[in-house]
C-alpha cells in the first residue's frame, strides 16, 4: 500500500513538473502579452526535435552535460524563433483584436506541424536518457527511475527561478508594472515594446528548454505538440492565466488527479482532469490565482 | 522650452485638437482650462504621443518632436501624471515611485526615495503600502511622486484636484508649489477647478471642444468675466 501511494506521488509529481516546464512558457507570455500562444507546444515540438538532432551526435550513450547542452542549444533556437515570430506576427498584430491573434498562433502551430515533418519526417524518433541517470532509486517498495527524478527537480528549479526573478528583482517589478497597465508603463519611460519582444523570447525559450529536458521520456513524432499543450492549457486555466505560481499549484493539483485517475479509473482516461478542470471554471472562473476581470 | 505650432489631434475618424499653439518658458506654469471634453486630456498625451494620433509641429527644448516612441518623450523630460493616477495596485508605493526612475535622462540622476519624500513628506508613511490600499487623496500623491522621481524638466498634471476632498485639494496647491520652485521645474496644469489652476500657474491657456479660445495672464482673465460663462460652467 506504501508502495503504491509513493508510486502514485511520485507519477504525480513527474506529470506535473513535466507539464510545468511546458506551462511556463505559456502562462509567462500571457501574463505579461495577454497573448494565448496556441503554437507554444509546435515550438516545445521543435525544441525536442532540436535536442534530439544534438544528441544523435553522440550515439546511444548520452553524457548528462551533453544531455544539458542539448537542451540549452533548443531553448536558445527557440528563443531566436520567438524574436522572429514578434517580429514578423505579434508586432504586425498588436493593433488587432486578439482573436486575430488567436487565430495567428494557430497558423503558427501549423506551420510548426509542416516544419517538423519537412525537416524531421514522420517517423518515430526517440532518446535514451543521460547514462548517469539510467539508474533507479528504491523507495518504500516503490521504483523511482533516477531521470524521472531530474524532470522533477528541473521543473522545481524552473519555478524557483521563475518565481525569484518575477517577485524578487526589479526586472520582476517591471514586467508587473507592464502586465498590469502597460498604457502607464511606457509613460513612465519604460521601453513596452523592448520587454514585449523579450518576454516572448523567453516564452519561447522556455518552451524550447522543456523539449530538450523532457525529449528522453517522449517518442518524437509530429503528434507531440498536441500531446502536452492541452496539460499545459489545463494547468494554465486552472491556476490563472498569467500566474507563474498559479501554475505551479495547478501543475500539482491535476498531476495527482491524473495518478490517481490513471491508477483508479485506468478505463476512463482523462475523465478526471477535465472534470476537475470544470469544477476549478465553476466555483472560480479567474482560475486559482488569476484576477477576476469585470 | 515648449513650443507647440497648429497642433491637431485625432483619435481614429474622431478630430479632437483643431490647430493648437502653445508656448512654455523654461520654469514656467500654465494651466489648461476647459469643460469635459474640451481636449485637455488629448494635449497631454498628444505630446507624449500616448494614443491620439497628431499632425503639426512640436518642439520640446532642443528636441523636434516627430516620431519618438512615448518612452523616448519621456526621456527628454517630460513627465506626465494622468488623471485617473494609475498606481499600480500590486506594488508597494516605494517600488510604484521607483518605477518612474526610467525616465531619468542621462545626464541627470533621479531624486532617491528619501528625496521625493523631502519634497511630498504625506507621501513618506506610505512607502510600505500597496498600490491597491490607498486613499484616492494618497493615490494622488503617490502619482505626483512617481512622476517627480526622475526629476523632469516639465511636469504634466492632469486635473490633479480632480475627485479630491477641499483640505486634500489645498495641500496639494503647496506641494505643487514647491515642487515648481525645486530647481526651477515647467509645469502644466489641466484642471476644471479655477480657484486651484490660478494658485498653482503663472497664465492659462482657455480650451473649448479642441480649440484655444483664451490665452494670457490670470488678470487678463479675471478682466473678461464672460469666459467662465461661455467655456467653463456647464
Amino acid at each position: 500500500m506504501t508502495g503504491e501511494l509513493i508510486t502514485i506521488a511520485f507519477n504525480a509529481l513527474i506529470w506535473s513538473m513535466a507539464t510545468f516546464l511546458i506551462a511556463s512558457g505559456l502562462t509567462l507570455v500571457f501574463g505579461i502579452l495577454h497573448v494565448l500562444n496556441f503554437s507554444h507546444g509546435g515550438f516545445f515540438m521543435i525544441g525536442a526535435y532540436v535536442a534530439y538532432t544534438v544528441l544523435e551526435q553522440f550515439g546511444a550513450t548520452v553524457p548528462l552535460w551533453a544531455y544539458l547542452m542539448a537542451a540549452i542549444v533548443a531553448a536558445a533556437a527557440m528563443g531566436t524563433a520567438g524574436a522572429a515570430v514578434d517580429q514578423v506576427v505579434f508586432r504586425r498584430l498588436k493593433n488587432f483584436e486578439g482573436v486575430y491573434v488567436l487565430i495567428a498562433t494557430y497558423a503558427l502551430l501549423l506551420v510548426c506541424d509542416g516544419f517538423v515533418k519537412l525537416v524531421w519526417g514522420l517517423n518515430y524518433h526517440s532518446v535514451s536518457p543521460p547514462e548517469s541517470l539510467l539508474g533507479v532509486l528504491f523507495a518504500g517498495g516503490a521504483i523511482l527511475p533516477h531521470f524521472s527524478i531530474f524532470v522533477v527537480l528541473a521543473g522545481l528549479l524552473t519555478f524557483l527561478v521563475l518565481e525569484a526573478v518575477l517577485n524578487h528583482t526589479s526586472v520582476g517589478r517591471t514586467l508587473q508594472a507592464i502586465a498590469a497597465d502597460p498604457w502607464m508603463a511606457q509613460v513612465l519611460g519604460i521601453n513596452v515594446s523592448s520587454v514585449y519582444r523579450w518576454t516572448m523570447i523567453v516564452g519561447f525559450a522556455l518552451a524550447g528548454l522543456a523539449g530538450g529536458l523532457l525529449v528522453a521520456n517522449q517518442s518524437l513524432s509530429p503528434d507531440l505538440a498536441g500531446i502536452f499543450i492541452l496539460q499545459a492549457f489545463g494547468v494554465v486555466i486552472v491556476g490563472g492565466m498569467g500566474s507563474i505560481r498559479g501554475a505551479f499549484i495547478a501543475a500539482i493539483l491535476l498531476g495527482f488527479v491524473e495518478a490517481i485517475s490513471a491508477t483508479y479509473l485506468p478505463s476512463y482516461p482523462g475523465v478526471l482532469f477535465f472534470a476537475t478542470i470544470a469544477a476549478v471554471l465553476i466555483l472560480r472562473p479567474e482560475g486559482l490565482l488569476g484576477r477576476a476581470t469585470t | 522650452m515648449l513650443e507647440v505650432r497648429d497642433l491637431n489631434a485625432f483619435y481614429g475618424q474622431s478630430h479632437i485638437l483643431h490647430g493648437i499653439n502653445l508656448d512654455l518658458a523654461e520654469g514656467e506654469s500654465i494651466a489648461l482650462l476647459g469643460r469635459n471634453g474640451a481636449g485637455k486630456s488629448t494635449f497631454l498625451k498628444a505630446l507624449l504621443n500616448a494614443d491620439p494620433r497628431t499632425e503639426g509641429a512640436m518642439r520640446f527644448g532642443a528636441q523636434t518632436l516627430d516620431t519618438q516612441p512615448t518612452h523616448t518623450r519621456t526621456r527628454l523630460g517630460m513627465s506626465l501624471v494622468p488623471e485617473d493616477r494609475r498606481i499600480f495596485p500590486k506594488l508597494t508605493v516605494a517600488q510604484n515611485i521607483e518605477m518612474g526612475a526610467f525616465a531619468a535622462r542621462e545626464e541627470q540622476k533621479p531624486y532617491t526615495i528619501a528625496e521625493v519624500v523631502d519634497l511630498l513628506p504625506m507621501v513618506g508613511p506610505l512607502l510600505n503600502r500597496f498600490g491597491y490600499q490607498l486613499s484616492g487623496g494618497q493615490q494622488q500623491m503617490v502619482a505626483i511622486a512617481r512622476g517627480l522621481i526622475a526629476r523632469p524638466r516639465l511636469l504634466m498634471l492632469d486635473e490633479p484636484a480632480e475627485g479630491l476632498a477641499p483640505v486634500i485639494v489645498d495641500e496639494l496647491s503647496d506641494t505643487i508649489n514647491a515642487i515648481r520652485k525645486a530647481e526651477g521645474r515647467s509645469i502644466v496644469v489641466t484642471e476644471q477647478n479655477i480657484d486651484f489652476a490660478r494658485q498653482t500657474t503663472d497664465r492659462l491657456y482657455l480650451l473649448d471642444v479642441g480649440s484655444v479660445v483664451f490665452s494670457g495672464t490670470w488678470e487678463e482673465f479675471s478682466r473678461n468675466a464672460d469666459l467662465v460663462d461661455r467655456y467653463l460652467v456647464l
